[in-house]
């Protein structure tokens, strides 16, 4: 499936998961996408294959 | 010099400050609109009735157990009001944003409520491994209230369903959610009208707010809504028994 490892730039919400500013999570493109146009993240890396549907979470609490 | 006549006709604002634990105030706070506000006092009595004249005349009566409680009627049905008088909790969730927000499955009719309300910009996708975006043409958000109905369903849509959405920030109040309710101070700044505006105090030094009875939210007849509430006055013990403020509260004529 396409995802990407995406950079938080503000606070945010994932699968219930609460996130801060600064965390790295590994999302559907299509989340990606949202994130980017709500000024989420700054910009969307290049979708990448992976195996894993779930979400990666940055130890930066 | 004869006593000159005066009368009165309040209007005013009602002002509430809790009582810390070490008996110092927080700041007080402006209770809102209050259309009524009205001090009641009773006693327990002890009376006696003579029974030497054949006609059983009282004799002797003498209260005790003296006691006072302020009704108000609140108009500003907020959480700051309704923390106090609800022992409820309040928090603050700030503006943010939400993705793979998961829903229950879905059948066409069905209503899902988000976890937040004041919505906007709502993405729904399925669960293929390649998630797809179901179409706004499919459901109806209303994005207020942070709900979804769906008037239909794609033809191959793999449920779950994810919601991405954004929200605006918003503040609740959870009832019945402490035991710790607060005793509070209540200042009443008033306004003779029946005086030229003069300006009247009224103060309660430690009051118990009663447990909201009655929280009208469908209103009906041509008046705004509000909220009766009651507050029982306690004695000051932090104040001096025999000093010019009492130990219950009191009224300052200003000027």
């Amino acid at each position: 499936m396409a995802t990407l490892s995406v950079k938080l730039v503000k606070p945010h919400t994932h699968a219930g998961q609460h996130y801060p500013a600064g965390a790295e999570l590994t999302v559907h493109e299509t989340d990606a996408t949202f994130l980017l146009r709500a000024g989420v993240i700054e910009k969307k890396p290049a979708a990448k294959s992976t195996q894993q549907s779930a979400v990666q979470e940055t130890k930066n609490v | 010099m004869s006593k000159q006549e005066t009368y009165f006709y309040g209007q005013g604002k009602v002002k509430l400050a809790i009582i810390k634990p070490d008996g110092s105030l927080q700041p007080w706070v402006w209770a809102g609109d209050v259309s009524a506000l009205k001090v009641g006092m009773s006693e327990e009595t002890i009376s006696h009735r003579e029974s030497y004249s054949g006609k059983k005349a009282k004799v002797r009566e003498f209260g005790y157990s003296a006691e006072a409680s302020v009704e108000a009627v609140l108009h500003s049905i907020d959480t700051d009001n309704l923390a106090l008088f609800t022992d409820g909790t309040q928090t603050q969730t700030p503006e943010g944003t939400v993705t793979a927000e998961a829903l229950p499955e879905i059948t066409v009719g069905d209503e899902v409520v988000l976890l937040h309300p004041g919505v906007s910009e709502v993405v729904i996708t399925d669960s293929t491994s390649v998630p797809v975006v179901v179409e706004v043409e499919h459901y109806t958000v209303d994005p207020a209230y942070g709900t979804i109905v769906f008037n239909s369903l794609p033809a191959a849509v793999q449920q779950p369903l994810n919601v991405a959405y954004k929200h605006v920030a918003s503040k609740q109040v959870a009832f019945l959610n402490t035991t710790k309710r607060p005793s509070v101070a209540l200042r009443y700044e008033g306004i003779n009208l029946a005086e030229n505006g003069a300006p009247v105090i009224a103060e309660f030094y430690k009051c118990a707010p009663s447990l909201l009875s009655d929280l009208a939210l469908i209103t009906d007849g041509n008046d705004v809504a509000g909220m009766p509430v009651t507050f029982g006055v306690l004695l000051d013990s932090s104040k001096p028994a025999l000093g010019a403020l009492g130990q219950f509260g009191r009224l300052i004529q200003v000027g």
